[in-house]
């Protein structure tokens, strides 16, 4: 195996899975220590999904050429960063997204399960879990209780979250124990 | 008070009265006299602001100094009227900068009106405030720190994350902010202030005539690098067409512009 092939097999694995466990140690210490237990749509839920997701996106931008080799994690159209979110996104993705660049304001999350009850009349709600969940403002969901008997939410515990903005820039590489491995292979 | 307190008052002084110091605006309004709060020898009057967003909401208050580089009390942005439109000397009045009031010491000074300049953006050093105030508000935060050595022998250079987060009511707004917060930080550095006498501004809102102006003692002034900016765009209120729900107007705009600020500090401590 050329040195090149090596490299390339040493990120797709040993890289990979250093940066995915730095982020997840990340996702259970600043994320799931806020969640509410109660909610059907808490982070933890999202858990799998997410790290699969983290996982996808370091294959996906893996990009060798002659002379360099690039590859990024996350993906900001499916996280919602950018200004077009990618409609191949999940609500998983979306509410992890949300949480991450935070939000000022007391609000409930409304999701698509939640969403057929409270439009019972709307058809075109989407059955799936393909990033239709939605905030909507305390005082909006507050007359919708008064107004058509929509069920009694809490706050998400995300409201007034201030985010994690260097989530994906705090990564610490071992190069040394790279080098190592290379040169051992 | 600690040294990374301090950091954050310099740093919030900076961005409130240099940066920002285009975003001042003038208004002049009717003064009415606040019979509970008064007492005798303090008689309160306030003003009657029909400015919006509120020049008294949290994180922006009246224009305490003429200039960014004074360190005195100023004389020129608050102007107090009588009933017959004569200016009132400044010496016999006080000014609470935070809640817009004139206080005066006797009932023979009647102020009916005054003029003064305010902050139009609310700087803030907690995200919890945003909802307390009205957009535009910039949030000031300091999220992490590393401190490094950066010669033999003692001293070290001390290293701080900061995010200033944007909420504005438009577009043109936000981008506005955001490009004066960037140059005001793009190889730039503010003063690493001691505050030996306390900030510029007491507890109850008036000018602190102990007020001295003191940099640290062997550190340096707070430099800036590695800034950034970019929009800040919410998934979540990215929502299904429905004409019950509404977005929220203080998520809409936002934008975030995130540099490291550092400074050297001589000796062991």
């Amino acid at each position: 195996m050329s040195i090149k092939d090596e490299l390339i097999n040493l990120i797709k694995v040993d890289i990979k899975n250093d940066i995915v466990s730095q982020l997840m140690d990340r996702f259970d210490n600043e994320i799931v220590v806020f969640e509410d237990e109660n909610d059907p749509m808490r982070p933890s839920v999202c858990r799998d999904e997410f790290m699969a997701f983290l996982e996808e996106t370091i294959d996906n931008s893996l990009l060798v050429s002659h002379n360099q080799i690039r590859f990024g994690v996350g993906d900001e159209r499916k996280l919602g960063f950018d200004e077009e979110l990618d409609a191949d996104t999940t609500d998983c993705i979306k509410i992890l997204g949300t949480i991450l660049q935070g939000i000022s304001g007391r609000y409930v999350l409304v999701t698509t399960e939640m969403a057929r009850d409270m439009f019972p009349k709307d058809k075109t709600i989407y059955l799936g879990r393909t990033g239709h969940a939605y905030l909507m403002p305390r005082e909006e969901y507050n007359k919708g209780v008064e107004l058509y008997g929509w069920p009694e939410k809490p706050d998400w515990r995300f409201s007034n979250f201030p985010g994690i903005p260097d989530f994906f820039e705090q990564i610490q590489l071992d190069m040394n124990k790279y080098m190592k491995k290379l040169m051992a292979g | 008070m600690k040294t990374i307190r301090k950091e954050d008052i310099s740093l919030q002084h900076y961005i409130k009265n240099y940066v920002l110091s285009d975003f001042v605006e003038t208004d002049t309004a009717s003064l009415i006299y606040l019979e509970d709060q008064s007492s005798t020898g303090s008689y309160v009057y306030e003003a009657n602001s029909s400015m919006q967003p509120s020049p008294v909401s949290l994180g922006r208050g009246w224009c305490y100094l003429d200039n960014p580089d004074d360190v005195s009390e100023q004389q020129n942005a608050v102007v107090v009227y009588d009933e017959h439109g004569s200016v009132i000397s400044g010496s016999n009045y006080r000014i609470d900068y935070v809640d817009g009031r004139i206080i005066v010491p006797s009932q023979s000074i009647v102020p009916s009106s005054v003029t003064y300049k305010w902050n139009y953006v609310s700087v803030v050093d907690e995200w919890s405030s945003v909802e307390s105030s009205e957009v535009p508000i910039v949030v000031v935060d300091i999220s992490g720190f590393i401190k490094e050595g950066f010669q033999l022998g003692a001293g070290k250079r001390v290293y701080r994350r900061v995010n200033l987060h944007v909420f504005a009511t438009d577009t043109a707004e936000r981008d506005d902010i955001m490009e004066v917060l960037y140059d005001g930080l793009y190889l730039k550095s503010c003063a690493n202030q001691q505050f030996p006498k306390g900030t510029m501004l007491d507890w109850d809102g008036t000018f602190n005539s102990d007020y001295e102006y003191a940099t640290i003692s062997g550190s340096s002034s707070l430099k800036f690098e590695n800034v950034e900016a970019r929009s800040i765009f919410v998934p979540l209120l990215t929502i299904p067409n429905r004409e019950m729900t509404m977005l929220s107007d203080l998520n809409r705009y936002r934008g975030r512009v995130r540099c490291g600020m550092f400074h050297w500090n001589e000796g062991w401590d």
